[in-house]
């Protein structure tokens, strides 16, 4: 019908245009971005502001859709511009981060739009169907008289470079043995294993911001306090608290979607206390080109910006001082899941322990250890000599470690085990 | 064998790669050619008593059982393949200290291992194969109660192949024997593949070659991967193409220098540099600008100096972003960043750290820089079995080239503790301790592109006892 009609169809479209515009002047005159790239088979988490809203207006609800009900329709519309038959799902309100902001005579609203991945799966789907695969993010404020919707393009993408620099899945962990518990517990004399992020990412760019330690009797951390700097406006950006510092970072993130970023050395961690200990990723806000924000009186950089609050990672301390020394037990070679043939192994080295008189190096053969080596403490390698063949070692996975020892036989430090394959 | 609790399960890259939450696992050896497996777990990870066997939601619960075949007993590892089977359900919540974006998923498939090796071993290779059912059932929290597009189930393959072939076998009585090995991997993961228990980057190919060798104690990998999305080739989708390299390189001094030479070299320095060219290759969208074309290079350099009584680190790191594209040709970054850290044991007991870290991010197109300077100061001092000390301090500056922000963190703590036992039942002594910790917090930021100006100060003294009663 439409074809059959193109100078009727315009008219409407043009009547329909003048209405949506009505009467939203003294409403949210905009957003920026206006139109962002996102990533057509993950989450996406995008910084926006919604800009110029007038004292009584706030928002009710945020919702995608494939299609517009009309064609180059204003930014700003006073009624809704989605056709309801592409509604493709609402910002759940476990990621509504919105905030009402505002620097000088600017009142706004900074809103991270989070993308579920069945919503881009939508309109995945849509555009599969011959549907453009373009779809929009329309936010919905009122003020008592006047409803007013702002919408935002978003145009699919693999979620590389021009995406905004976004954490779309965070998973912090010990390494090692027992890294599946969501909590460890550790006597005071037990090290802590070595831990990290496992990042999501889209975007690439500049990830910066701190290790940070809640110690026993510390406030709480609330999940405002979790939040990526970047997910909040610029004017609340240095009021969330602070805990004791670890150690600092800064890494480039390539354009790759995955990153594991290690943790500070365990062994720096101060444990003198019992009690529950938090470790806290902190995200700092970093200059992304693609995730920048005009605010009216500014623009506002969002790299490192995610829909929700930064996980923590827990442990419990019991008994002892927990005292730890200053560097930990890293081994050196060979690396992890080495292919070694028995027989002919290679020399293993490690990193230094300070004040250690001994080493004692480990060959673990399933759950038991077959094989033990007490090394002197001024050499840091050891080469396990030819009886260890086949005779003495089963076909169970194997794994070496290495603990110093101080001058009463105490242990200094531990390295985690550390897998290699054994060959005929 | 069976286990309940918190437990692993799965080794099918594809499919269902280490599911690890609260539930239960059966695994059986039969003989030495055929094992069989099985799990059921909570959807999520959880903690608390709620949900304490963690598999009988059947709504949020996923289930999965494999079998695996040694095809030639004699010879473990020769050649074994082993299927596995997944079906589960996930209500749209989020794991327990997991950060991640929630969806209500429902999902079942199947998945294929074949893998082996030559009878010296140099020739490896497995095979991965998946095919999924996946779909998102209604979610109240996506439909908000009201009528949306529905997702349509789909089921969709991935698949992946991977050899690896040692080239050269070095001579252990060598004092440098020389290993060589190459490895080639291919991926494909259809459009809309998806699996509630494997990350898998979905709609992508990709070919990866790699070459990883060992001179001595020397080694060094490299890595070449070239990339492919929108494998539907949907003309509204951006379709890019991605060209990587990968290069490390690691050199345990320690291993040569211990053959007797200069006992002030490093004792480990390793190297890693990565290249990725990102580049748009359809015209998705009208504004060119929006079609990437990134070429970025990361460098990462790093020695390490250890001795009986004092350690030191040195790392360097260097990232370019070069982006070519018309309209953002001058949107280009740099980053650059330095890290010292020294260790020094004053005694037994007492231990000394201290930090500086400088990192510098320019902004071409802005023609801005940031700067970030930090110093810490750690000291650790066990006084004697019962004392303990801890302190730590340290300042964070940041600013920028063009004076628009400006912030200083100032941060001290020291912490005592006094171990103790108290007499406990049948003569057994339960184990105490007092702490003492004081903290002083101070944070200064000041923005003049935004007229903000902050400042905040925090004290605080804080005591607790513990007794440990088991």
């Amino acid at each position: 019908m439409f074809n059959r009609f193109p100078i009727l169809v315009s008219f409407r479209l043009a009547l329909l245009s003048l209405l949506l515009a009505v009467d939203v002047a003294q409403a949210v005159t905009g957003v920026h971005p206006t139109g962002v790239n996102v990533n057509a088979t993950a989450p996406t988490s995008v910084f926006l502001t919604f800009q110029g809203l007038n004292n009584t207006e706030t928002t009710v609800e945020s919702f995608w859709c494939g299609e517009l009900i009309a064609p180059n329709l204003p930014i700003v519309t006073a009624t809704n511009p989605c056709r309801s038959d592409t509604l493709f799902g609402f910002l759940p309100q476990r990621n509504n981060l919105t905030r009402n902001s505002g620097t000088g005579s600017a009142s706004n609203l900074t809103d991270i739009m989070t993308i579920p991945t069945s919503v881009s799966r939508r309109a995945y789907q849509a555009a599969q169907q011959g549907e453009d695969a373009t779809f929009f993010y329309v936010r919905h404020f009122v003020d008592g008289a006047v409803d007013t919707y702002v919408r935002v393009t978003c145009r699919m993408t693999g979620g590389g470079a021009r995406v905004p620099l976004a954490l779309t899945d965070v998973r912090l962990g010990f390494q090692g043995q027992g890294s599946e518990f969501a909590i460890i517990y550790l006597n005071g004399d037990d090290p802590l294993p070595h831990f990290g992020a496992q990042l999501r990412y889209n975007g690439s760019g500049e990830l910066r911001g701190r290790w940070e330690l809640v110690q026993p009797g510390d406030s709480e951390p609330e999940s405002f306090d979790l939040l990526p700097e970047s997910s909040l406006p610029i004017e609340l950006r240095g009021s969330q608290k602070r805990y004791t510092l670890l150690d600092r970072f800064s890494v480039f993130l390539q354009p790759s979607g995955v990153h594991f970023l290690p943790g500070p050395d365990p062994a720096a961690l101060p444990r003198v206390a019992n009690g529950n200990y938090k470790i806290l990723l902190r995200i700092e806000s970093s200059n992304d080109r693609e995730g920048n924000s005009d605010t009216g009186a500014g623009v506002v950089s969002s790299g490192g910006v995610a829909g929700f609050a930064m996980p923590v990672l827990r442990f419990v301390q019991t008994g002892g001082t927990g005292s730890q020394g200053i560097t930990g037990l890293t081994l050196l070679t060979p690396p992890t899941e080495a292919e070694l043939t028995i027989g002919q192994l290679p020399l293993f080295t490690w990193t230094v322990i300070s004040g250690a008189r001994h080493y004692r190096f480990e060959i673990k053969d399933g759950g038991d250890v077959p094989f033990v080596a007490i090394v002197d403490g001024t050499t840091t390698y050891y080469r396990p000599p030819p009886f260890l063949g086949t005779d003495s070692v089963s076909d169970m996975p194997h794994a070496w470690r290495v603990l110093a020892l101080g001058a009463n036989g105490e242990e200094l430090a531990r390295s985690d085990w550390r897998p290699i394959r054994l060959l005929p | 064998m069976l286990a309940q609790g918190h437990v692993n399960f799965g080794a099918q890259p594809l499919l269902l790669d280490n599911l690890a939450s609260r539930g239960l696992t059966y695994q059986h050896q039969f003989g030495r050619a055929v094992r069989f497996g099985f799990t059921a777990q909570h959807a999520q990870r959880i903690v608390g008593y709620n949900q304490l066997a963690g598999f009988n939601d059947a709504d949020n619960r996923i289930m999965a059982a494999s079998l695996g075949v040694e095809l030639i007993p004699s010879r473990p590892g020769a050649l074994f393949t082993e299927l596995l089977y997944l079906s589960g359900k996930r209500r749209n919540a989020v794991s327990f200290d997991v950060g991640e974006v929630a969806d209500t998923e429902s999902n079942s498939g199947y998945g294929l291992r074949i893998g082996g090796q030559s009878e010296d071993g140099r020739l490896q290779g497995a095979l991965d194969y998946a095919r999924s059912r996946f779909d998102n059932p209604n979610d109240p929290i996506i439909s908000n109660g009201q009528g949306i597009v529905e997702v349509t189930e789909t089921t969709d393959d991935a698949y992946a192949l991977d050899l690896n072939y040692r080239l050269l076998e070095g001579d252990p009585a060598s004092n440098w024997p020389m290993t060589l090995s190459i490895g080639y991997r291919t991926q494909h993961v259809d459009p809309l593949y998806r699996s509630m228990t494997a990350f898998v980057t979905a709609d992508r190919k990709s070919e990866n070659l790699r070459l990883q060798g060992q001179i001595g104690q020397i080694s060094m990998q490299w890595e070449g991967v070239r990339s492919e999305d929108n494998l539907d080739d949907i003309p509204s989708i951006l379709k890019t193409r991605t060209e990587e390299s990968r290069f490390n390189l690691t050199v345990p001094l320690a291993a040569i220098h211990s053959h007797g030479s200069n006992q002030l070299w490093p004792q480990n320095m390793s190297y890693a540099q990565m290249r990725v060219h990102q580049f748009g290759i359809n015209q998705a969208f009208n504004d060119p600008s929006q079609i990437p074309d990134q070429y970025s290079v990361s460098h990462q350099l790093g020695f390490n100096w250890a001795f009986t009584d004092w350690n030191l680190d040195y790392n360097f790191n260097y990232a370019i972003q070069d982006n070519r594209q018309s309209g953002r040709e001058e949107a280009d970054f740099v980053n650059r960043g330095h890290n010292l850290n020294i260790g020094l044991r004053v005694t037994e007991s007492l231990l000394l750290n201290f930090g500086i870290g400088h990192t510098e991010a320019s902004d071409r197109e802005a023609d801005l820089d940031r700067f970030s300077n930090s110093y810490n100061f750690d000291v650790d001092w066990q006084v004697d079995t019962s004392w303990s000390l801890s302190g730590n301090f340290g300042i964070t500056r940041d600013d920028d080239s063009q004076d628009n922000e400006e912030s200083e963190s100032n941060q001290a703590q020291m912490q005592l503790g006094y171990r103790f036992e108290l007499p406990g039942p049948a003569g057994g002594r339960l184990p105490g301790q007092v702490y003492l910790r004081a903290n002083y917090a101070e944070t200064q930021s000041i923005n003049a592109a935004f007229g903000l100006d902050s400042e905040g100060v925090n004290r605080s003294i804080h005591a607790g006892m513990s007794l440990s009663l088991f």
